[in-house]
């Protein structure tokens, strides 16, 4: 289960929720994955801690373990609508990442990665 | 309540999907673009519970200004350069059975809080380590 998790990605409420966080297993390995920066399901939300982020601001945004690259993370807040007009507020937490890994397999691949 | 997520492999990489490389653009510098289109996600629901497959789209842009300052930990270990200030703002839209989403059509979403630069971890940076003219990217 994630550890250290502030805002959730493309989480649509209709009202401000706080809970526990339960995360699926969707996806299946490949060789060519990148490997993750933590054990256990883990990773780190950096951020101010005057805002609530106990990580503060010198934690790695990355997911990814044995990466170079661009990273950018942003923790968004907007309004969308679903088809029958209803108003939903949309927390999300987003990051994408683009550079050089070492995958799975030992080897170093180049790709584009977003954190959703 | 809907939580659409990338999943989690059994390797313990957590809700990181793999895009395209041209779904992201780095017009100047200071700016980072990204249009990712269906991709996708799980919906793991409350009510009814459960995970139903879904699509994600999203077009953001990030930038950054001020200057880069060094941000680095031990543990984890990484080293980057991340500009002193960063933005994102950005449109999202969703779709699953039953359900399906986009955002309204004044006021995209905007960041509470954003980071944009570029780091090392794991390996690289330990190669790093070993050359002292190497630095963060």
């Amino acid at each position: 289960m994630p550890q250290s998790r502030a805002v959730r990605p493309l989480l649509l409420v209709a009202a401000l929720v706080a809970g526990a966080i339960h995360a699926p297993r969707a996806r299946a390995d490949t060789a060519s994955d990148p490997v993750p920066v933590l054990p256990g399901d883990t990773f780190l939300s950096p951020g101010p801690r005057a805002l609530g982020f106990k990580d503060g601001l010198a934690a790695d945004p990355s997911t990814i373990g044995n990466f170079r690259g661009l990273v950018a993370l942003a923790y968004m807040r907007g309004r969308v609508r679903d088809s029958s007009g209803r108003r939903w507020l949309m927390v999300n937490d987003m990051r994408l990442f683009h550079g050089d890994y070492v995958s799975a397999d030992g080897i170093q691949r180049q790709g584009t990665f977003a954190f959703v | 309540m809907h939580d659409f997520t990338g999943g989690i492999t059994p390797a313990g990489l957590v809700w990181t999907v793999r895009l395209p490389d041209g779904a992201l653009t780095t017009p100047r510098g200071n700016v980072v673009m990204v249009d990712a289109r269906d991709v996708a996600v799980v919906d793991d629901r409350a009510a009814p519970a459960g995970e139903t497959p879904a699509t994600v789209s999203f077009q953001m842009t990030w930038k950054g200004r001020g200057g880069r300052r060094r941000l680095a930990a031990a543990s984890p270990a990484f080293a980057g350069q991340f500009f002193r200030h960063a933005r994102a703002q950005g449109t999202f839209s969703g779709a699953e059975a039953g359900f399906d989403f986009a955002s309204a059509m004044r006021g995209r979403a905007r960041s509470t809080f954003a980071e944009f630069g570029t780091e090392q971890n794991g390996s690289f940076l330990a190669a790093a380590g070993q050359c002292p003219r190497c630095r963060a990217p």
